[in-house]
């Protein structure tokens, strides 16, 4: 080479060297699936993925995830902050899980918030399967969905503080509806409002341990389950309190109990509510309570639990 | 030229210039946005925009923006009078703002209606950052929207004049500070209702409607306040009138109170609640120097760490 060559040689490596890297690919706050996507697309709204997996390992931390059009998107392990929507009009499934998993495992950070929205969640009465999965994380919120045909449909077992809103949503056919079980020791808090628990073996299910477990059940229908609320909580806890309140809700035609309360530290309230047509309408066992407002409908349960509870006022 | 030439020239010239301007592009009173949308198209449904914000610039006054299908189209400030609609089956939303911004700013004038549907704006917990933002218009209808995990609050409505709010069939959930803050800071009549409204794990609080110079009602109704700091907070602070009707509503697992009426002295803070559930709550409920709360002894206020016993109350009627 001349000396010119091997000069201009140099001075391009000696360029090339010095360029900054390639900066890594930008997550993106939006992501898509769709029937039509492949795995291997940015997952944008153009090129839209296969799977909810693929959309949530590329989605940046509280990001979203928005399934373009009806299809089964797989199940999903998620582990930090995010949205997934399915919007009116389009059914985003994820279909049965093998024995032994969940169609959404969720394993966040403290302060991580899940928010599932229109989702369609079928079990396919596959043994030992869970529709949501939930053991750390800040709050899983999860609205407008379908969840039916799981051992657990929602499996809420936060091992530390964690809260839990679930609304306007269907579950049902499922062995538990809506189980909440936390490990450890935290406050744990929970509203179900406009939720639909029924055909199952136990509607709503609270086993407090101990941490303490305050649930608001608003506007909601358990119904033709064997136990429709069941509350077990073996410790009394003063402060802050165990309180299942239940408002404006039907319990009924329940094959076993409408309400039961088992252990000194589950208290279940209930006001403006219809608990019929159960085998037993409401129950306590090892010093549980159910206290009345005086304004329920407690009436037709086939054999028992039809007496008026112990009663409080209005304030 | 010859000189018939040249005077026709200029004859042709001088009629060319006197000729009218061509007429300004008449607005749209219904445009459109997609995600296949550009925005040197007229946002037409065949050529729909890319930003909700080239549409609302190009609508008509009143007019309305629809989105044709799912995608983020962009944070918008709004200084007309205008319809932003995403319809059931398409998720139209609006992505994080940076630190300091609104996803929607609404500067509107006295007389103008902001009308918000079916959108999902998320703050993706930026700091600092508020959903939606009003700070003048003569009214704001939020419905069937999804505002969540914004920095601060998700609406801030801080009107400049006697305007109106209406939140209907709305999740405000996971706000780093206020859900909703209805804030006046003028003199002026400010009246609100909440109907169907999801307020849920807002650290600060669910609503919190605050003012040293309005006159403030608000309603709220058939709505949930749980999971947060302080469900329903009313607080007035120089020397107006703050009134906020609960009505059959659950606030519930709040960490600070349950409701709270707080006045200062010379000033008046009312809250009534009735066929409402307040449980669950670290304090059901309270009221500080002048506030005063009034049940319609027809609640359950129960199962609150403290703050049970019952409130003055006063009959039907």
């Amino acid at each position: 080479m001349t000396k010119i060559a091997s000069l201009l040689t140099l001075l391009v490596t000696v360029l090339v060297c010095s360029l900054p890297a390639v900066p890594a690919l930008a997550q993106r706050d939006r992501v898509f699936v769709a029937s039509y996507g492949n795995d291997s697309n940015p997952c944008t709204f153009g090129s839209p993925c296969k799977t909810f997996q693929q959309a949530i390992n590329v989605v940046a931390q509280g990001g979203e995830v928005t399934a373009i059009d009806s299809a089964g998107f797989g199940p999903i392990s998620i582990s930090h902050a995010v949205t997934i929507t399915s919007p009116n009009g389009v059914e985003a499934g994820v279909a049965g899980p093998a024995s032994g998993n969940a169609a959404i495992t969720i394993a966040a950070g403290t302060n991580d918030t899940i928010d599932l929205s229109g989702l369609t969640l079928d079990g396919d009465n596959v043994s030992l399967t869970t529709g949501i999965q939930f053991t750390t994380g800040g709050s899983l919120h999860v609205q407008n969905c379908v969840v039916r045909n799981f051992t657990f449909g929602i499996n809420f077992e936060p091992t530390a503080s964690s809260a839990l809103s679930v609304s306007n949503t269907l579950l049902s056919d499922n062995l538990f509806g809506v189980q909440i079980a936390p490990s450890g020791s935290g406050a744990i808090i929970g509203i179900l409002d406009h939720v639909e628990i029924g055909h199952g073996t136990n509607g709503l299910t609270v086993s407090s341990g101990s941490s303490t477990v305050n649930v608001a059940v608003t506007d909601s229908v358990v119904a033709s389950n064997q136990d429709g609320i069941y509350v077990d909580a073996p410790n009394a806890v003063v402060t802050p309190m165990n309180i299942m309140m239940v408002r404006n809700s039907t319990i009924a035609n329940n094959t076993s109990d409408g309400l039961i309360a088992v252990g000194a530290g589950s208290s279940i309230y209930v006001t403006r509510s219809t608990i019929t047509g159960n085998d037993i309408g409401w129950a306590t066992v090892n010093s549980g309570t159910v206290t009345s407002f005086g304004d329920n409908n407690i009436i037709g349960n086939l054999n028992g639990g039809n007496g008026a509870p112990p009663s409080i006022e209005y304030e | 030229m010859t000189k018939i030439a040249t005077f026709f020239t200029l004859l042709a010239t001088a009629l060319v210039c006197l000729l009218p301007a061509a007429p300004a592009l008449a607005q749209r009173d219904r445009v459109f946005v997609a995600s296949y949308g550009s925005d040197s198209n007229p946002c037409t449904f065949g050529s729909p925009c890319k930003t909700f914000q080239n549409a609302v610039n190009v609508v008509a006054q009143g007019g309305e923006v629809t989105a044709i299908d799912s995608a983020g189209f962009g944070t918008i400030t709004i200084s007309h009078a205008v319809t932003i609609t995403s319809p059931n089956g398409v998720e139209a939303g609006i992505a994080a703002p940076a630190s300091g911004n609104s996803a929607i700013t609404i500067n509107a004038g006295p007389n103008d209606t902001v009308s918000l549907n079916g959108l999902t704006l998320d703050g993706d917990n930026v700091a600092n950052t508020v959903g939606i933002r009003f700070n003048s218009g003569g009214s704001l209808e939020v419905q069937n929207s999804v505002i969540r995990s914004f920095g601060a609050h998700g609406i801030l409505y801080e009107p400049d004049a006697s305007s109106q709010i209406f939140v209907s069939n709305t999740l405000v959930s996971g706000n780093v500070q206020y859900g909703i803050w209805i804030n006046p800071l003028v003199s002026a009549t400010v009246i609100g209702a909440l109907d169907h409204v999801d307020m849920e794990n807002n650290a600060y609080g669910g609503l919190l409607v605050e003012t040293n110079t309005a006159t403030v009602n608000v309603t709220v109704a058939d709505s949930v306040s749980a999971n947060g700091g302080t469900g329903i907070y009313a607080d007035s602070y120089g020397s107006t009138a703050v009134s906020v009707m609960v009505r059959n509503c659950t606030i519930a697992n709040n960490g600070f109170y349950g409701l709270v009426s707080n006045a200062t002295t010379g000033a008046t803070a009312t809250v009534w609640v009735t066929r409402s559930t307040i449980s669950g709550n670290a304090v059901g409920w309270n009221t500080v120097t002048a506030g005063v709360l009034t049940s319609f002894n027809d609640n359950n206020i129960i199962g609150n760490t403290a703050g049970n016993t019952a409130p003055p109350n006063t009959g039907y009627q």
